[in-house]
């Protein structure tokens, strides 16, 4: 069994793998000790030495009790409740933020679509009637001479107004 | 329920409020200390969730990014109420941290629901929690609110492993200086075997 002193040199804070530069040798080391133990960090080694101390050692036992009181009680601390209505504010925070894209009640298509999609729908869209329909099928073109310009009439009657 | 998300649901975010809002508030509220702050930080929180839900990858849980956004949310903003409150004071010569500190968080000491309650170790754990930096709060908040584990806390609070326990020791020791100064413990039961530890 480890004896106080040994303990206390197996449990060097700069072995419980802390930030490089604090080492925290302000900390009262009992009080290490009691965080290590209660945040099990301690090998299993240590954790039987400090039990055994606790068991043998009244002053320090009434001392880590008072600790783990504290620690409990932190750790019991109750939830914080928000108002029923906070879901609804958050709704109409991103209504307003997308400029009633999403969340808007008023809106006909509440769903998110994607700009992508939308893109790729119209494409295919204007694909399939042109499939459908073909070009435009004008007869009345179809024997004009395409090759020769067009000729211009002109009269008295064309200038008049 | 991610992918729903990504497709920016909108029953599936509903849900998602509906499942983190009280512990989301409960961690910036613990951080903050205002209520009214705390409100509007965590409505800030699912906003981003909902606006940058693409960039959650999956490398870590959903509910440690989750808590990412809301820690750092909840700790840029008591930077703000701070420098805020600063500006206010800056003409006071007399200004002075502890003032500052007070200032941002006037709603955690002496709550009076607390008082109501009697329970009076919870109103002077709340009083010391408030004594420490945030940066301290948050990692006792993650710890014990959400029984994060270090490399959860880590991973939310982007720092190394080892500044997590080293913020947690030292929290952990001014809450009992502050409490021990403050409170006189009940009658104890020394018959008990000392328990298990709090965290496995």
């Amino acid at each position: 069994m480890n004896t106080p002193h040994e303990f206390e040199k197996a449990k060097r804070p700069e072995e419980v793998d802390l930030v490089e530069d604090d080492l925290l040798e302000d900390i009262a080391q009992r009080d290490l000790q009691f965080i290590a133990y209660l945040e099990d960090d301690l090998s299993g080694e240590e954790r039987n030495a400090f039990r055994a101390q606790l068991l043998s050692d009244p002053v320090l036992r009434c001392e880590f009790d008072a600790f783990r009181e504290i620690m409990h009680a932190t750790q019991a601390l109750k939830g914080e409740r928000l108002p029923a209505d906070f879901l609804d504010q958050v709704q109409a925070r991103i209504c307003s933020e997308s400029n009633g894209r999403f969340f808007n009640p008023r809106a006909m298509y509440r769903s998110y679509i994607p700009y992508e999609a939308i893109s790729a729908a119209m494409i295919l869209l204007m694909a399939a009637a042109w499939i459908a329909l073909g070009t435009p099928h004008d007869h009345r073109i179809q024997g004009v001479d395409v090759t020769t310009p067009p000729q211009l009439h002109t009269s008295a009657s064309t200038y008049r107004n | 329920m991610i992918a729903a998300l990504k497709r920016r649901d909108e029953e599936a975010f509903a849900e998602l409020v509906s499942a983190y809002q009280h512990r989301v508030f409960t961690v910036v509220y613990r951080i903050v200390g205002d209520r009214e702050e705390s409100e509007d930080v965590a409505q800030e929180v699912f906003v981003a969730v909902f606006k940058y839900i693409d960039s959650f990858r999956g490398e870590s849980k959903f509910s440690t990014w989750l808590y990412r956004i809301a820690s750092n949310r909840a700790l840029n903003r008591v930077k703000y109420l701070k420098r805020r409150s600063y500006k206010k004071h800056q003409d006071f010569e007399d200004t002075s941290d502890a003032t500052l500190h007070a200032s941002a968080t006037p709603n955690t000491l002496g709550r009076p629901d607390e008082h109501a309650l009697g329970n009076e170790l919870h109103a002077i754990i709340n009083a010391g929690l408030a004594t420490l930096s945030e940066e301290h709060r948050a990692v006792v908040v993650l710890r014990d609110v959400e029984d994060m584990s270090y490399t959860e806390i880590a991973d939310a609070l982007e720092i190394a492993e080892g500044t997590v326990k080293s913020r947690l020791y030292r929290a952990r020791a001014a809450l009992k200086d502050f409490v021990d100064a403050r409170y006189t413990p009940g009658k104890k039961d020394h018959s008990q075997h000392p328990d298990t530890p709090s965290k496995s």
